[in-house]
């Protein structure tokens, strides 16, 4: 069979944690490496969380680069506390993972991402799951090396409704001139956004359930407890919507995801709507679309093959 | 003295040209590379010019290749004050060398962590190529003393009305510099008009010229020509030789460099004001101040400098 290679761009995060299991018990998918990112917590905790996910799952053999530690030019005033994912970025467990015993690879994000491009036979596909930060970089630095790159299949943004402002996404909005580049650069890009992503959810009274399936879903379960609060509680929402792994499921299985080709651009000057992925639904612009955006998503086959992936991943490591 | 090393990040230009004169004339800086980006004119024409005046000026330094365009905003030229080739149309020789292999931000990065944390930057044109390397290397900020840089302004601008044509060329490139915790001392835009020339006595200064005098003699000519144009008498005509400033700045600190510190961020949201290096004179923005902006230098000095290093080509 043949694998996808990618290498996954990560603020690991709950969902990140999730999304990085489905990525290592998915046969479909070679992980070239993972690269880390500030987001949903400093950059110092999401590449310390990268490894405790590795060495969880007893994967230490997938290289960790370090990445962006602010956006590229907004301010960063990270909070003290995630109401997503708590302090530790992985939902603040009873029983915490260990320090990792691992470290990561020597080479920043952007190296890292560079010489694997140029040394790879065959294109790779990158997978953002943060802020665009890293990629936006590469993109700057690295022109010689856009044709290795296969394609961009992100998670952010929306094309109407926000979840960190009334119109912008959590990722873009942390760093709108980084995603403003990635969109202008001429990459094939795919967008997960919250258009599709708030329906790939795991609903409570399944959650229950997984959480009994085999030992890492339990600890998965128990990373949880904040992550479901604030779906529960503050987004009335069904579920835990598992934003990050779509990306991968989209490439596993395209028929699972409705999505339009449109152009969309980032704004990067409003006060209002600063972060925003401005999407031409309409062509009203008449500009060539530059991005296959998810409109709609099958949820409960979604839910299943991060499931399946987990339980691979639990069968592999006792 | 141990010399100060240097990397020289530039559009060149025929400012640029008198700054790293002054720099390669001066014993007290150690020129490690040219790196070269968008700005005055094209980067095909800021490398072409900065492999020519390394084989002009007799130089033994790297020149590598950065930014063919800013961060984000739109390629801009200033090709209309600087000739078409960027050098008032003066011919350099054909280089026998090229550029290096690795780009500009690896080239600097590479340089700077092997002079344990001593390497000084001399930025003289859109800041596209310092920010890149601050974004591509996270430690990179830990091996530069201090960015000496011309670009921005604290009132009034050149090419909008609040910008500097530098900043203006790529204003969040400006950002991330001011952002990163690397020291800078601003030669601005008043600094720069505060250290112009008469034409008389550009003229003298020129004349101390030897082996670059048709380069020179180039300069004065093309100067000549826009001081005719707005109908001036050339002799007692001010003119800004920008970069230069810069220079001076770095070679005169600590003798007579007068500077005062700001908190300065730039716009870069703003259509009216991008580009704006927007001065927090009254402490409103609460920040640390990451910027020494120059006031003044001694003027006998600063036109010694640009003298003894025409002289110093022979």
């Amino acid at each position: 069979m043949e694998k996808i290679k990618i290498i996954m761009d990560v603020d690991v995060g709950i969902d990140d944690a999730i999304a990085m299991c489905l990525a290592l018990g998915n046969e479909k998918f070679e992980v070239l490496g993972f690269t880390t990112t500030f987001g949903n917590r400093r950059c110092e905790v999401t590449t310390q969380n990268t490894l405790k996910i590795l060495e969880l799952v007893g994967r230490t053999d997938i290289p960790v680069a370090p990445g962006a530690v602010r956006p590229l030019v907004k301010e960063y005033n990270p909070p003290e506390f995630s109401i997503v994912h708590g302090y530790d970025g992985l939902g603040d467990m009873a029983d915490p993972l260990p320090q990792p015993t691992i470290t990561t690879c020597g080479k920043s994000a952007v190296q890292f991402m560079a010489d694997t491009l140029r040394e790879s036979d065959e294109p790779v596909t990158l997978v953002p799951v943060g802020p665009m930060t890293n990629v936006a970089t590469l993109i700057m630095t690295h022109p010689e090396l856009m044709p290795k790159i296969k394609e961009v299949v992100l998670m952010g943004g929306s094309t109407i409704k926000g979840n960190a402002s009334p119109v912008a996404e959590a990722n873009i909005i942390q760093d709108p001139e980084a995603a403003y580049i990635l969109f202008k650069s001429g990459l094939k890009i795919k967008m997960a956004g919250l258009d599709a992503t708030w329906d790939g959810y795991i609903a409570f009274d399944e959650l229950e359930e997984f959480g009994k399936a085999n030992w890492l879903s339990e600890k998965i379960y128990s990373m949880c407890g904040i992550y479901a609060e604030h779906y529960r509680e503050r987004m009335k929402n069904p579920g835990l919507a598992m934003h990050d792994s779509l990306t991968l499921a989209w490439l596993v299985n395209p028929e699972l995801v409705q999505a339009e080709d449109y152009y969309v651009t980032v704004d990067i000057n409003g006060r209002y709507t600063y972060g925003m992925t401005v999407t031409d639904v309409d062509n009203v612009m008449k500009y060539k679309p530059n991005a296959t955006v998810a409109m709609g998503v099958d949820r409960v086959p979604f839910i299943n093959m991060i499931k399946e992936a987990i339980a691979n991943l639990a069968a592999q490591k006792k | 003295m141990s010399k100060i090393p240097v990397v020289i990040d530039c559009d060149p230009g025929i400012d640029d040209s008198i700054a790293i004169i002054m720099l390669v004339g001066s014993d007290k800086v150690d020129i490690k590379a040219i790196t070269t980006t968008h700005g005055n004119v094209g980067l095909e024409g800021t490398t072409k010019n900065a492999l020519g005046l390394r084989e002009y000026l007799g130089m033994d330094c790297l020149v590598a290749k950065g930014a063919a365009k800013p961060m984000i905003v739109p390629l801009k030229n200033a090709s209309e004050i600087h000739g078409a080739n960027g050098l008032a149309g003066f011919e350099l020789p054909q280089p026998q060398g090229t550029f290096e292999k690795d780009a500009a931000w690896d080239v600097m990065y590479d340089l700077a962590k092997k002079e344990n944390g001593e390497m000084v930057l001399v930025v003289l044109g859109p800041m596209t190529n310092v920010a890149l390397t601050i974004l591509k290397y996270p430690d990179f900020k830990n091996y530069v003393k201090r960015i000496y840089m011309m670009g921005g302004s604290r009132l009034y601008g050149n090419h909008s009305p609040t910008a500097e044509f530098n900043i203006w060329g790529d204003p969040h490139a400006c950002q991330v510099v001011l952002k990163s915790g690397i020291p800078v001392t601003m030669a601005d835009l008043y600094f720069t008009y505060s250290n112009s020339v008469t034409g008389a006595e550009m003229k003298e200064m020129y004349s101390h010229a030897k082996k670059l005098k048709p380069m020179m003699d180039a300069f004065i000519a093309h100067d000549m020509k826009f001081t005719e144009a707005v109908g001036a008498d050339f002799d007692n005509h001010k003119i800004t030789i920008c970069d230069s400033s810069a220079a001076a700045a770095l070679l005169l600190d600590g003798d007579c460099l007068v500077t005062e510190d700001y908190y300065v961020v730039c716009e870069t949201q703003s259509g009216e004001n991008e580009g704006q290096t927007v001065f927090d004179y009254k402490g409103h923005l609460k920040g640390e101040p990451n910027v020494q902006l120059c006031i003044s230098i001694d003027k006998e000095k600063y036109q010694g400098l640009i003298r003894d290093a025409l002289a110093h080509f022979e």
